[in-house]
């Protein structure tokens, strides 16, 4: 616990936008019985801030395997493009509400990712921070380590005052039945999965 | 909702074997509650126990008790309430009783298909994955032609990462179903995340059986095809894809532009980036 929070004070910090924060959580409490996995977007940071986090798209629900994400990361790249974004890392919930480890398969591909990119982030549900009413994700900046890939600690922090409560209106209104993840989409292409028409619940 | 109505939903989720716990809790405590009549005998103590399942699903414990209670009263001494009230046991936490509880029904029926579930279900609950497969494995030693409990031990080594093991569990459930799409396609997935211009090959193969059981329309399949083959020409020397196996993955992408076309054209541009990416698209 001691290294991991020496690491995070020499990591920087990474933000994390109301938008971003409320569709991935609303991703994890429809499908409340399974593990999720996202993508996560935004900018790299200055000073400090070492990445903005802006956007999500939520990816799976359940184990997932190399070619549904290897697919869409290369669609929310050409997306990411239009929007001047760039693919920041990935969010993801384990299975058992206990649970907060990585998944072998996230940390590889986060491996990847930063070996493409120069710098990967893994945000991971930490369910006993989310029920005390504090931000619900441990952040890790991932690199390719000799026997593999080597996370490190850093502090993710809201970068709105009021997105705990934002979520909270959400969830009340419904807006998790309105989420749709790629699986869903490839079950059935007529639901977006960018869900481009998603609203938050401001009041 | 009518009560008729409720019937029907309740027994079409018995049958298609979906998760909606909370809406089968609600509805179904209010059948129970306000019309048991419509229910003949054996179908409302089926509704009970459907009813308490879904209950234990959702947290509402004073459901499933009430559920469980009546269970109990209507039928002392059965294994079935007894493996309701192990359910419950997981449901709060008590994992430790609720396992020595189903050991208990295993020492007087070592057949006793369900507990041995409950047993890797209660590991599963703990977070011990490891462990669930263990006993899983020991159960298939007894009833190896289980396809519900290979599916299982398949999910538990995908989340464990441990593909080699969930390919051959993939193997087994391709063997005993082999008109079932999914597992083809589960099994080509599960190649293509293991690697190697090999692994790619006989994935492309499973693709294809696929894409012949769905008649084409499995845009998982069309796109894994697509996908695996992009990896295979992206090689270099004779390990590159041939023309000859190219064939499936330039007829996917031809499906796969069609069925964008037709079912979401807003995301097609994105898909024909993709594919002339992957060497099957002519952007000329």
């Amino acid at each position: 616990e001691r290294k991991r929070e020496r690491e995070k004070e020499t990591m920087g910090e990474v933000q994390i936008s109301t938008l971003a924060y409320v569709k991935a959580l609303l991703h994890a409490y429809k499908r409340s019985t399974a593990s999720v996995t996202g993508v996560v977007v935004g900018k790299l940071g200055k000073d400090g801030c070492r990445m903005e986090v802006e956007d999500i798209f939520p990816l799976t629900h359940g184990s997932f395997l190399y070619p549904e994400v290897e697919m869409a990361l290369s669609i929310i790249r050409l997306l990411c493009a239009k929007k001047q974004q760039v693919v920041l890392g990935f969010y993801h919930g384990n299975e058992a509400r206990s649970d907060k480890s990585i998944p072998a398969l996230l940390g590889t591909l986060g491996a990847q990712l930063e070996e493409k990119c120069g710098s990967s982030l893994l945000l991971v549900m930490n369910n006993a921070q989310l029920a005390a009413g504090q931000m619900a994700f441990d952040g890790y900046f991932i690199e390719k380590g000799k026997d593999g890939p080597v996370e490190k600690s850093v502090t993710v922090r809201f970068a709105s005052g009021d997105t705990s409560q934002v979520l909270a209106n959400c969830i009340k209104g419904g807006a998790a039945d309105v989420l749709v993840d790629y699986s869903d989409h490839l079950d059935d292409l007529t639901l977006d999965w960018t869900n481009a028409s998603f609203q938050l619940h401001a009041s | 909702p009518p009560p008729a109505a409720v019937r029907e939903y309740l027994r079409l989720v018995r049958e298609a074997k979906v998760r909606h716990s909370e809406d089968v809790a609600e509805y179904g405590a209010l059948l129970l509650k306000k019309s048991p009549g419509i229910l003949p005998a054996e179908e409302l103590w089926l509704v009970h126990e459907q009813v308490g399942v879904a209950a234990l699903d959702c947290g509402g414990f004073e459901l499933a008790d009430w559920c469980i209670g009546r269970l109990d009263k209507q039928f002392p001494n059965s294994v079935r309430v007894r493996k309701l009230k192990g359910m419950r046991l997981e449901a709060g936490g008590e994992f430790d009783a609720a396992d020595k509880l189903y050991k208990g029904i295993l020492e007087e029926n070592q057949a006793d298909q369900a507990a041995w579930k409950r047993r890797v279900a209660v590991c599963r609950g703990r977070g011990n994955l490891v462990k669930a497969t263990k006993v899983l494995k020991e159960y298939l030693d007894i009833f190896a032609s289980d396809h519900e409990a290979w599916e299982e031990a398949a999910d538990l080594y995908l989340c464990l990462g441990m593909h080699k093991q969930a390919a051959f569990c993939q193997e087994e459930l391709i063997l005993s179903n082999p008109q079932n799409p999914h597992f083809h396609l589960q099994y080509a997935d599960t190649l293509c995340t293991l690697g190697q211009p090999a692994n790619l090959r006989t994935a492309l193969a499973y693709y294809a059986a696929a894409l012949e059981l769905t008649d084409g329309l499995s845009v998982r399949a069309l796109l894994g095809a697509c996908g695996a083959y992009a990896h295979l020409n992206a090689l270099k020397g004779p390990e590159k894809a041939t023309e000859e196996e190219a064939r499936v993955p330039q007829l996917a992408a031809k499906l796969l532009k069609q069925l964008y076309g037709k079912k979401c054209p807003a995301k097609l541009p994105l898909l024909l980036e993709l594919l002339t990416k992957q060497g099957l698209h002519d952007s000329s």
